[in-house]
């Protein structure tokens, strides 16, 4: 398995493209645009999109999704049947499933909400913009980030240390990092224990 | 456009669920023999321009010339690196994470989206260096350079910064909040287009624009 990184210089935001070694299908994760310098790594690597994953649909993912499905025949994975004129396999809840060979987990962000999903393959953890390194949700009100940080504090209780979180906003980061860094994901551990990890 | 890192087994000893290093079917920890590993290390090393999923986490790692290398993938979690030459190397998603780099040069290096995260970051030369995007939260840093560095959309969340020198940075939507720091030099940067925070109560009191002209 393979995985690269595209930044959006327009949104500045994050999209991951996931494929075999060698040529075949491939999915990506949160696309924003499909851009020349991201067509190339697709066509380069003798890709062929065969799913859209989204966490978050949003207007700015929504229009780089119309020119995918132009140029591929893709599937759309979200929490809604129906994003603008395509259809898609909704998600609503906790599942897991195998798109394009790769075997993934989506995960609603409940109780906060179900129509926001993370994603899980291998080591790897899509947290599309809810979390971000050291942050959660930073441009939401405070109501809701309270309910987002506990959503992520269930959803990665079980997971290892090694996970390496791929945010659609910002830098990476790793399960540890967060559970040590993040203040908003530790606010529990910091009321019981007194102080800060 | 970087590629992520394969997961890679277990050590070869019973029971330890660490990942093996590179040029090894063992663990750092449970190395037979750790200088033999080393010269294998360095002879593949001598031979190759890419790495690729390599993992020398917690390895203990002194004067290892990686100079010039494209680093694609890489783990080095929890490594001991002293004194040694990562000059114009290429970082791709490579992880740093609780590293300690004590006496090392990143000289106009290219580091992209890379973790090194709880990374302890004593006397070493980031110079010239392309550090977009890079998780630096819960560093500590002392008496090293990111002059004339790029670090936009970095993070310094929780860091620790001490005489440090930002001269000629771009800081541009660098975060650094809750970040503790002494002596740092922002000359010919952009601190302005960074963003400080600093809670009340943190060591030092909230943050001032102004101290960071001392």
């Amino acid at each position: 398995m393979k995985i690269f990184i595209h930044n959006s210089p327009r949104e500045r935001t994050n999209s991951y493209v996931i494929g075999p070694d060698g040529p075949g299908d491939a999915l990506i994760i949160d696309p924003v645009e499909l851009d020349v310098p991201l067509l190339n790594l697709i066509e380069n690597n003798r890709y062929y999109l065969r799913a859209v994953l989204l966490t978050t649909p949003r207007p700015q993912t929504v229009e780089g999704l119309r020119t995918i499905k132009r140029v591929y025949d893709a599937e759309v994975f979200s929490s809604y049947p129906r994003i603008m004129e395509f259809s898609g396999k909704s998600l609503e809840r906790r599942q897991k499933l195998s798109v394009s060979g790769l075997e993934l987990e989506a995960i609603p962000l409940e109780p906060y909400s179900r129509f926001t999903l993370v994603f899980c393959i291998a080591h790897l953890f899509f947290s599309g913009t809810m979390l971000s390194a050291g942050l959660i949700a930073e441009h939401q009100p405070e109501a809701e980030r309270l309910l987002i940080a506990e959503a992520f504090r269930q959803i990665v209780a079980p997971l290892p240390d090694t996970m390496v979180v791929l945010p659609a906003v910002g830098p990476p980061s790793t399960l540890a990092a967060e559970r040590r860094f993040n203040h908003e994901l530790n606010a529990d551990r910091e009321a019981q224990t007194g102080e800060p990890e | 456009m970087t590629e992520a890192m394969p997961e890679n087994g277990c050590c070869a000893t019973p029971r330890c669920e660490r990942m093996p290093l590179s040029e090894s079917e063992h663990c750092y920890q449970h190395l037979p023999d750790e200088q033999a590993w080393r010269r294998r290390l360095e002879a593949v090393l001598s031979q190759l321009r890419e790495l690729d999923g390599y993992n020398l986490s917690g390895a203990g790692l002194s004067k290892l010339d990686l100079s010039g290398k494209r680093l694609h993938q890489c783990r080095f979690s929890g490594a001991v690196l002293s004194d040694c030459n990562l000059d114009h190397t290429r970082w791709l998603l490579c992880l740093f994470d609780d590293a300690r780099l004590t006496g090392c040069t990143v000289r106009e290096a290219v580091v992209h989206a890379s973790i090194i995260a709880g990374a302890e970051i004593i006397d070493t030369d980031f110079t010239g260096s392309d550090l977009v995007q890079s998780n630096f939260n819960g560093t500590y840093v002392a008496h090293s350079s990111f002059a004339d560095c790029d670090l936009a959309r970095s993070r310094f969340i929780a860091a620790r910064l001490e005489h440090t020198s930002f001269v000629n940075c771009n800081l541009k939507d660098v975060l650094l909040i809750d970040t503790a720091y002494t002596d740092l030099d922002f000359r010919l940067s952009n601190p302005e287009d960074a963003r400080f925070e600093r809670s009340n109560d943190a060591p030092g009191g909230p943050f001032r624009h102004e101290n960071l002209y001392p």
